[in-house]
């Protein structure tokens, strides 16, 4: 209806504008805090940057160094105690080692996959989809059990393969990948196969160009849920810390933490929100894109 | 009687004006189309005679009563859309008794289960069901009024959208390009349906296409608009006869008509190829006709004959070679380059007149000069012959001139003259 | 070309399932070097103990405040936002933020800004306890009730609740956290349906005389948005089965197990308790349920809601 209302757009914006606060709460708490000093924190003083007074780090005096050299301003305090009092660099590193193996190994297997499932003929087609159709019934947290026990047997427990591997089978990949290909027109890939490509040179050469908006939303999707994933890392890293993922990292310090420790852990989670939030904050359209994308399957 | 009005009606978008200072009368019980290109206009059109869109500037009277602030519903308009638009996940039933619904039930009557506990919704259902089926009847969907949309084909959509504008028994019906969507056949047994509706009806329709045939064959009268104007409005024989404007002329007719350029000699007199032409100007501007200035004539393609054989009296005879023939069956077209013009002209013969014609073949046409039309350099008629036939009426202020059939044939030796110096 | 995908279908996805079924009929853990076979004890301890019946009641309360909470909320921002003239985009934005954060690092977050003491939240909500002008509006003393009966009155008095430690309010602070970081997602699907929805439609339902926004949305908008529905609805369900970080970072399945949901269960009994067997009971009990539910709303629902 073309009856602009001023009132009603007001109200409409009024409402999103409360619920946008509401969302925002906790990313405003987080950054606020990781910048404050404990007694700030304590009072929920220091309005959003903090005084950045300078304070004294009381562990270290209890290390027996000189109060002189132990004060710093919170900011500092908090970021340095995060990535000292656990090796966070190290989780990030891992987060990204991790993450990024599990793309590729997906890309991998899926994409020759969705193509024969797509553009193939072959006897058992029809079984091997209703395969991919009944796997994706099953999500991976629910049988992590078993494949924890299948995976302690052959003792790879507390490796980086431990963190891969199960993942590196997706269902969904296969799936949107296949939907996505069978938009290709049959005749680009005859014409391929006329000029002498042999298929597994047309699925990396023809298939994946033309597939890169459905491989960014799959790249999205993947990355994020991996970077974010913290049951199956806490389930399979048991004793090696050098192998924690951010989450991980993230929960370990919060296990231990006592007043003077909200700081530094807001930090922490800080550190590992803010690669997936700056990425999704200057690439909006391919995300929304993305999901839009696998949402019109 | 004037049934609808539009009074300087002007549509922009941001800078650009796609409507300009339009105005409009339809009769009361008439088949009007708005026909154009596309991009002219002539949907949006549509869409602010409906109350879907809001005109920029102007004034809209339904039965002499301005409507410009009332909603769609509450202008008693009903409108066949281009998607047919129907309710997918209802019946034809139920798509055909929305408006009914819409207008006899309030909010709680429409709801599922409490309208059972209010007592007058039951008489209303009634009522409804039966306008439904009257109405289905008439459009032959009774057998269809289970099925949804999705399981109909072209055609029956098309019924089904139909029948919902015509149960409210609206004011005016709008058409919006409504058979655009079928094949060819489908098309014309569709136009003729249409036409036999409007027949049965008696109701104002409001009829928007692209296609000049549908224009022409189903038309009480034909508003032809161009770039957002109206150019000429008139019965499709006027139209067609006598038009206004050279977009006119060569936008209705198939095949499009053949456009010859030439000179203004004198003020009766235009030259085509170093022939001379004896033409009546009219003229509401001295400067429209300057001497010298170019203009362009119009000649449709039946009014082209062969002169090798049998054929009436011409006045200006010349030759040509012949570069296509396309053979539709009854009748041929062929496509004729005349020696003086690097265009070539369309002729459109019988069946007996073409046999033998064949292609790279040297023939010899010609045409009287009452069937031309003049075009000045801005495309407005400055000639003013035309056709006198039975109801046919020269509405615009262009042509005020009385002199008609004033012309002056040509003298055998002209014409002999006129052939050697071409 | 299939073959690396079948393997590893096989391997990761459909051997786990039967390995799991074979151990819930067992008490095994791991470490030791035999099987002792229980026959169905563990399924009879799943479905008489009574920390069992909490698992399933914490389970499904969650599940049922979620869905329905998170579609809801998506659906109306997304109508919200769809109608607006300007700004679309950066609500939406915003609203999508939560589901690109890791939801263990903003659930402490949460936990931190929902501390009784220190957090933010209580804090605020004190503000209004010294304020005579507010106090009466919130406590409802304006029209007449004794504001220590009524809730704000009382938290007043007595502090305000522990959203994670009182029995009464934890599962729902767990719910709000996952419906807080889930919605945005619900959202982007919404809009996208949304502007799929053909114009005409519109056009023809505001010929057939619809008035108001409201009747506009159940002829043409909620109809069309059937499909849609169908998976935002179907996702959000899965994904709230396999609730865990909140619970395990924050509420360990309590204040007595009010929280204690089946993805936490599993991971107490089979890796914490290193009761294999158990673990694995329930790991079959949540698929079947997981499996049952996707497969009820494909016969059921999906059909009806494909038009053509």
């Amino acid at each position: 209806m073309n009856h602009y209302s001023p009132i009603k757009e007001i109200a409409k914006h009024a409402i999103l504008l409360v619920g946008a606060l509401i969302v925002i709460l906790p990313f405003y708490v987080m950054l606020s805090y990781s910048l404050k000093s404990p007694k700030e924190i304590e009072t929920n003083s220091g309005g959003f940057w903090g005084a950045q007074a300078p304070m004294v780090d009381e562990y270290c005096v209890k290390l027996g160094k000189p109060a002189g050299q132990c004060t710093t301003t919170p900011i500092v305090f908090n970021y340095q105690s995060a990535f000292k009092k656990a090796p966070l660099l190290r989780y990030l590193m891992n987060g990204v080692i991790v993450t990024f193996s599990i793309f590729i190994i997906q890309v991998i297997v899926s994409m020759p996959a969705a193509y024969a499932l797509s553009k193939l003929r072959w006897w058992g087609r029809e079984t091997v989809f209703n395969m991919v159709l009944f796997s994706l019934l099953i999500p991976v947290h629910a049988i992590a059990l078993p494949l924890y026990v299948m995976l302690s047997k052959i003792g790879l427990v507390n490796t980086y393969a431990a963190l891969i591997v199960p993942w590196t089978i997706s269902v969904f990949g296969i799936f949107l990948m296949r939907q996505f290909f069978k938009t290709v027109p049959d005749d680009l890939i005859d014409a391929a196969r006329m000029d002498g490509m042999s298929e597994y040179t047309i699925v990396w050469r023809v298939m994946l160009p033309t597939a890169i908006p459905a491989l960014i939303a799959f790249a999205i999707f993947s990355v994020v849920a991996h970077w974010n994933d913290y049951f199956w890392p806490k389930i399979v890293i048991t004793g090696n810390q050098n192998l924690f993922t951010p989450p991980l990292g993230l929960r370990e310090f919060r296990g231990g933490a006592d007043g003077s420790d909200w700081g530094p852990m807001m930090a922490t989670a800080t550190v590992i929100v803010i690669p997936l939030i700056v990425a999704f904050l200057l690439a909006q359209k391919k995300f929304v894109g993305g999901i839009t994308l696998t949402g019109m399957k | 009687m004037t049934h609808i009005k539009l009074q300087k009606i002007n549509k922009q978008f941001g800078n650009t004006a796609i409507i300009q200072a339009l105005d409009l009368s339809v009769v009361n019980g008439e088949f009007l189309t708005l026909v154009g290109p596309s991009g002219c206009g002539k949907s949006t059109l549509l869409r602010i005679i409906a109350g879907l869109e809001q005109q920029t500037s102007g004034h809209l009277f339904v039965e002499d009563v301005p409507v410009d602030d009332k909603k769609p519903s509450e202008r008693d308009l009903a409108m066949v859309f281009q998607s047919y638009a129907l309710y997918p996940h209802l019946t034809v039933f139920e798509n055909i008794a929305t408006p009914l619904r819409m207008r006899l039930l309030n909010v709680w009557q429409r709801l599922p289960v409490i309208r059972r506990c209010i007592p007058v919704t039951r008489q209303i259902d009634k009522k409804i069901h039966a306008q439904v089926t009257d109405v289905a009847e008439t459009l032959g969907l009774t057998s269809l009024l289970d099925r949804k949309p999705g399981q109909l084909s072209g055609g029956q959509r098309q019924r089904v959208a139909v029948g919902r504008a015509i149960v409210r028994q609206p004011k005016a019906f709008l058409f919006d390009e409504p058979l655009s969507n079928l094949d060819a056949k489908l098309r014309v047994h569709m136009r003729a349906e249409i036409t036999r509706l409007h027949q049965q009806l008696k109701t104002t329709f409001i009829y928007v296409t692209h296609d000049q045939a549908e224009a022409m064959t189903m038309s009480d009268r034909i508003a032809v608009m161009m770039e957002g104007q109206i150019v000429q409005v008139g019965t499709p024989e006027e139209v067609y006869r006598n038009p206004l404007d050279i977009r006119v002329a060569r936008f209705i007719g198939s095949p499009e008509i053949n456009i010859l350029s030439g000179n203004i000699i004198d003020s009766d007199v235009i030259h085509l190829w170093g022939i001379s032409i004896n033409v009546p100007l009219c003229y509401s501007r001295q400067d429209a006709i300057e001497k010298g200035s170019a203009v362009a004539l119009g000649l449709r393609a039946e009014n082209i004959f062969l002169t090798s054989k049998n054929s009436p009296h011409c006045d200006v005879h010349m030759q040509g070679k012949v570069i296509l023939v396309e053979n539709l069956g009854a009748e041929v077209f062929v496509h004729v380059s005349l020696q003086r013009d690097n265009n070539a002209v369309i002729m459109r013969l019988s069946h007996k007149e073409a046999a033998g014609i064949g292609v790279d073949q040297m023939i010899e046409v010609g045409f009287l000069v009452e069937a031309l039309f003049i075009f000045d350099s801005l495309g407005k008629r400055i000639d003013s012959i035309t056709t006198q036939k039975k109801g046919a009426s020269i509405p615009s202020a262009e042509i005020n001139s009385p002199s008609i059939n004033n012309i002056e044939r040509l003298g055998a030796a002209e014409i002999a003259s006129g052939i050697s110096n071409v | 070309m299939v073959s690396p995908a079948i393997v590893l279908m096989v391997i990761i996805l459909l051997i786990p399932v039967v390995v799991a079924l074979v151990f819930s009929f067992s008490s095994y853990s791991l470490g030791s070097n035999h099987i002792e076979w229980v026959g169905w004890d563990n399924y009879q301890r799943l479905f008489s103990r009574s920390t069992y019946q909490k698992m399933f009641s914490a389970t499904l309360a969650y599940v049922a405040i979620v869905v329905p909470f998170s579609v809801a909320l998506g659906l109306g921002a997304a109508l919200l936002i769809h109608s607006l003239r300007f700004a679309q985009d950066f609500y939406k934005t915003i609203y999508f933020l939560p589901v690109m954060a890791s939801l263990l690092a903003m659930a402490i977050v949460w936990e931190f800004a929902l501390h009784p003491t220190i957090g933010i939240i209580n804090d605020t909500l004190a503000y209004a306890c010294d304020k005579p002008w507010l106090y009466n509006i919130f406590t409802g003393s304006w029209y007449g009730t004794d504001p220590v009966t009524s809730w704000y009155g009382n938290s007043c008095e007595r502090g305000f609740p522990l959203w994670l430690g009182d029995k009464s309010y934890a599962l729902w602070t767990v719910a709000f956290i996952s419906i807080w970081q889930a919605f945005g997602f619900n959202m982007v699907l919404y809009l996208a349906g949304l502007s799929s929805v053909p114009r005409e439609l519109y056009h023809a339902s505001e010929m057939d005389g619809v008035s108001s926004a409201w009747s506009q949305f159940w002829l043409v908008t909620w109809p069309m948005l059937g499909p849609t529905t169908v998976f935002v609805v179907t996702i959000t369900m899965i994904r709230s089965f396999q609730v865990f970080d909140t619970v395990e970072a924050l509420t360990q399945g309590g204040p007595v197990k009010s929280t204690y949901v089946m993805m936490y269960a599993i991971y107490e009994k089979a890796i914490q308790q290193n009761l294999v067997g158990m673990g694995s009971a329930i790991t079959i009990v949540f698929l079947i349920f997981v499996m049952l539910l996707t497969l009820l709303q494909h016969l059921l629902v999906e059909r009806k809601v494909h038009y053509s």
